[in-house]
């Protein structure tokens, strides 16, 4: 009993002393935002009917993870100001990073309901249903955010999501292809495409994609070893050892500290590894 | 500066709220061909006591000789003021409305086709010009009343940002006008009221009221961009002699906002040009007027880069560093200038970009190529900012590869070539900064493909700075740090630059530093010198080209339009100083000079980094390598070092006795003789080789030694 006891009691300290550790750190990693919380409630003192003031200082609230009183905030500068319909952008993004995903996406529903063009709020909307599960309707809200304001990040985050569910992995590689259409030749949209085609093992599109980088690139030798994985993952061989032959010239062919690089190094590995493990094998 | 920063943070609400269009838009100041008929900053009438003027005092034959007069702005609870108003004897139930009234002169009305009414005010207003109404902001409809509040209060960078709109010329007559105001506060305890006004007269011709600036320059073309008042079709016409500007590209679309791509260009060929429209040139044909084409890439020729990080306060710290440099740099060309981030202070509005850079560095903007990045006051502190924001609205930035390297597919990171230099932007506010983002992933492709002799990344939050930004708490300056530098560095990055941290603060050459500032070692300066030609030497990196881990000097050049001091002690800092100034680079073949040069001329720091001028022999092989087992779990080893010139010995193990499949185990550094391997198994016997190294290679291997631990 007593050493149950003591046990409790040491597990009680060390969280405490965790906690104690851990609580500089995170609010080192906030640092001004006190200060910033400081001078906002200063200024609602002065003017304690500005709604603005109370949004603000919400804002300040959510970045420090200080739900309860963002959210009192937010609902102050509401009832000041019922018509600042921004508040609920505000409420939505807190709801979500606090976990809150159904109060989130019923807070930013309204939101998008007097702001339907929102992309902030169409993005963190989308979060929202990725979170609850409900895929195709996250899609949509990335789509049409996607439709006013184009940029990869968020075509490759449409297509994680659809990717997710092994249904829509063709619906993720068209949504790829759009970011393509519309952004040009990315590299990060033709990677995770090259991606999503080996999960379908559509070896020859993800070999005519990895082409398309290549040819952007003025150095090839990170390409040509990807070429021999892909190649390697077809079971074409012997073209995946040309592959990683070629590439280990390429490589070879460069100035030795820049060959030596760890990226250099790592890639050198990968092109030397893959029939190094067979050949060992047969041994 | 913690005040500044918190009202830029909180302003991030108020700037979508302008983009929404809730308050208002921003709008470019009046250039030189339209007519000022009431500037900002006049004098004006006004009556601040609270009492109810009912209708007559609106009128132009209104007797307003007792008001008292002062000059714009006037208001009271921000400290901007020129003239502090009045609000009544109780704080918390502030007088609703002030009075304003100014008489202007017009000599000829017909002049005019069009008057701009541009107007600052905190919160609501309704002006009158001539006795009639013109222009109601922030007000409710129907009859307004001294006692009537404005509909919103106004915040954060709506209180100085100037609304605007336009108002019929027909309203004016010749000889006296007046312009009547009532200022209406949001209520009795708010805590401000703001109050100034333009007015314009055009007379309906076409003139430049931005630029012309240059943007993504290439070998073979360039992009000019203006803004005209009005709008108009849009031609660039170009020769190679001034006076003769014999070929035209046009747009027939009408826009204020023209942006002409002129190609089938010459490399580092100077065209002389003009900007308007196909009926008339607006500005140029002169010798102010000119750009120099970027040279082949990959060809080496001077380069001469300005390096601005925080400048955009529009103040006269902004202007005495601009004017330095400007004076630096006399006849000497700038064929390229870097933007740090933060270009346009409080939250990047377009008004804001066009006093702090527009207004601010014309020359610059019309002779030589502006490559900017993203600041968090850029995005008013958003990390998700609209697609309308003023920043990418304004610029044209080498989403798709159009400068070289490869591309990202955004405008919010980078890269393009300028002869042989490979400059990458990146974008520490808005984007993943994860080691597997899509900004990673594309930074490594990007990398992976150059071939250029030189790389130079930028962008706003600094890896490493103790200026007013810590880099050992701010988590986004850890993230650049921990996960954008290894792939740099591992690519051979020269320089990184960036600002956010309002000082200058700048690295010894290193290398492989991602923690905090304590885990800062000596072994990680590749060069612990000052990089001076007249001092330790430059800074020498072996390869011509990207050699990675040589070292890089690190920059915060974030004192281009403010101070903000700071412990400004970070250990991999060779030199940290609070002063105004920006950074001047040339690149030359195989140099690069730095300069950090201040407000007031001064030079204040210099470096210089030379590649492949010391390509050193490869160190011979160290010899007689003995191993000894001292313990259960430990081995010593001893060899001879017969190198003078290694950088450091790798030192190679395997297991048993005859064994071949040596992996490298450690480093020792220069001049080691002895290394101690510990955490062994007990009763093994271990095999071990070593090999000197410096940046020429690796030597050839010792002699094997074996030893075997105790039982």
């Amino acid at each position: 009993m007593v050493t149950q006891q003591f046990h409790r009691k040491l597990i009680l300290l060390l969280g405490v002393a965790i906690c104690l550790a851990l609580i500089p750190s995170f609010a080192r990693a906030h640092e001004g935002l006190h200060e910033q919380i400081e001078a906002i409630t200063a200024r609602i003192k002065r003017d304690p009917k500005n709604a603005a003031l109370y949004l603000q200082r919400g804002e300040l609230y959510r970045l420090h993870r200080e739900w309860v009183r963002a959210a009192a905030d937010y609902d102050r500068a509401s009832r000041l100001q019922p018509g600042l319909t921004i508040v609920d952008l505000g409420r939505g993004k807190m709801l979500l990073e606090s976990r809150q995903f159904r109060q989130a996406e019923v807070v930013l529903d309204r939101f998008l309901q007097q702001q339907p063009h929102h992309v902030e709020g169409l993005v963190t909307r989308g979060r929202v249903l990725a979170r609850i599960g409900a895929r195709l309707d996250a899609v949509n809200d990335f789509t049409e955010s996607l439709r006013l304001a184009p940029a990869p990040e968020l075509y490759l985050e449409r297509a994680q999501v659809l990717g997710g569910d092994e249904r829509y992995i063709q619906e993720a590689l068209q949504g790829l292809d759009e970011g393509i259409k519309q952004l040009g030749s990315v590299v990060t949209l033709e990677l995770a495409a090259i991606d999503l085609e080996l999960r379908q093992s559509n070896y020859d599109a993800a070999l005519t994609r990895l082409d398309v980088i290549t040819a952007q690139s003025e150095r090839k030798e990170t390409w040509l070893v990807r070429r021999g994985e892909i190649l390697k993952a077809a079971g074409r061989h012997e073209e995946a050892r040309k592959a990683f032959g070629a590439a280990l010239v390429a490589i070879e062919s460069l100035p030795p500290e820049r060959r030596q690089s760890r990226a250099m190094t790592a890639l050198q590995l990968r092109a030397r590894s893959p029939y190094l493990k067979k050949l060992a094998a047969m041994r | 500066m913690q005040t500044i920063k918190t009202h830029a943070y909180i302003k991030a609400f108020l700037l979508a709220l302008t983009l929404s269009g809730l308050f208002g838009y921003a709008v470019p100041a009046a250039r030189a061909a339209d007519t000022i008929l009431v500037p900002t900053g006049a004098t004006w009438k006004y009556l601040d006591n609270g009492t109810d003027q009912g209708t007559a005092w609106r009128a132009t034959s209104f007797n307003d000789l007792t008001w008292p007069s002062g000059p714009a702005q006037l208001g009271y609870g921000d400290g901007d003021e020129a003239t502090t108003l009045g609000f009544g004897p109780d704080a918390n139930n502030k007088f609703i409305t002030t009075y304003f009234r100014r008489a202007f002169n017009v000599t000829n009305a017909s002049l005019f086709n069009g008057v701009t009414l541009r107007l600052l005010r905190d919160d609501g207003a309704v002006v009158y010009l001539n006795g009639v109404e013109v222009w109601r902001t922030n007000m409710p409809a129907g009859s307004v009343g001294f006692l009537t509040a404005a509909s919103v209060a106004i915040g954060g960078a709506d209180e100085t940002t100037f609304v605007q709109t336009t108002i019929s010329p027909s309203l004016l007559i010749n000889g006296t006008n007046v312009l009547a105001i009532e200022l209406h506060q949001s209520g009795g305890t708010s805590t401000d009221i703001s109050f100034d006004l333009q007015l314009i007269g055009s007379d309906g011709s076409a003139s430049v009221t931005r630029g012309p600036y240059l943007q993504i320059g290439t070998p073979n073309s360039t992009i000019v961009r203006w803004r005209t008042n009005i709008a108009t079709n849009s031609r660039v016409s170009i020769g190679t002699t001034q006076g003769s500007l014999t070929s035209n590209t046009d747009d027939t679309s009408q826009t204020t906002e023209h942006e002409i791509i002129v190609s089938n260009l010459s490399p580092a060929t100077k065209y002389f040009y003009s900007v308007g429209s196909t009926t008339q040139a607006l500005a140029g044909n002169d010798s102010n007027y000119f750009f120099v084409t970027a040279p082949v890439a990959g060809t080496t020729t001077p380069t001469r880069i300005w390096v601005l990080g925080d400048s955009g306060t529009a103040n006269a710290n902004a202007q005495a560093v601009r004017n330095a440099y400007l004076n630096f740099t006399g006849a000497t060309y700038t064929n390229l200038w870097l933007m740090l981030g933060d270009n346009a202070y409080e939250t990047g509005t377009d008004s804001e970009y066009q006093a702090a850079v527009f207004d601010m560095y014309p020359t610059v903007l019309r002779q030589s190529v502006l490559w900017p990045a993203l600041g968090n006051h850029d995005t008013a502190q958003s990390s998700n900012p609209p697609a309308s924001l003023p920043y990418f609205a304004m610029f044209t930035l080498p989403a798709a590869a159009q400068a070289g390297g490869i591309a990202s597919g955004t405008e919010k990171y980078y890269s393009f070539d300028y002869a042989n230099i490979h400059f990458i932007c990146l974008d520490s506010m808005t984007s993943d900064r994860s080691a597997n983002g899509p900004m990673a992933t594309w930074l490594r492709a990007d990398l992976a493909s150059t071939t250029r002799q030189w790389t130079i990344a930028f962008w706003h939050h600094p890896p490493y700075s103790k200026g007013s930004h810590d880099s050992d708490t701010d988590p986004i300056l850890a993230e650049m740090r921990q996960n954008i530098l290894p792939i740099l560095e591992d690519a051979g990055v020269d320089l990184v630059l960036a600002g956010h941290s309002h000082s200058y603060e700048r690295s010894f050459l290193i290398d492989g530093h991602y923690g905090v500032s304590s885990t800062f070692t000596a072994a990680m300066k590749k060069d612990g010198g000052s990089g001076r030609i007249d001092g330790t030497g430059a800074y020498n990196k072996a390869t011509l080209g990207p050699g990675p881990h040589e070292g890089a000097v690190y920059a915060v050049a974030g004192s281009s339009g403010q101070i903000s001091g700071g412990l400004l002690n970070h250990p991999a800092m060779f030199i940290s100083l609070n002063n105004l100034g920006s950074m001047v680079l040339d690149v030359n073949g195989d140099t690069l000079d730095a300069k950090f040069l201040r407000e007031n001329g001064a030079i204040a720091d210099y470096f210089r980094i030379v590649k492949g001028a010391v390509v050193p022999v490869v160190p011979a092989a160290p010899g007689n390598l003995v191993a000894t087992a001292v313990s259960r779990t430990q081995i010593n080893l001893s060899w001879v070092d017969n190198s003078g010139n290694e950088t450091g010995f790798k030192i190679e193990r395997c297991k048993t006795a005859s064994c071949t499949n040596y992996v490298e185990i450690s480093q020792a550094g220069a001049n080691a003789t002895t290394f101690a391997d510990t955490g062994l198994t007990k009763n093994t016997t271990y095999r071990y080789r070593v090999r000197a190294f410096n940046a020429g290679g690796n030597s050839a291997y010792s002699n094997a030694a074996s030893a075997r631990t105790f039982k």
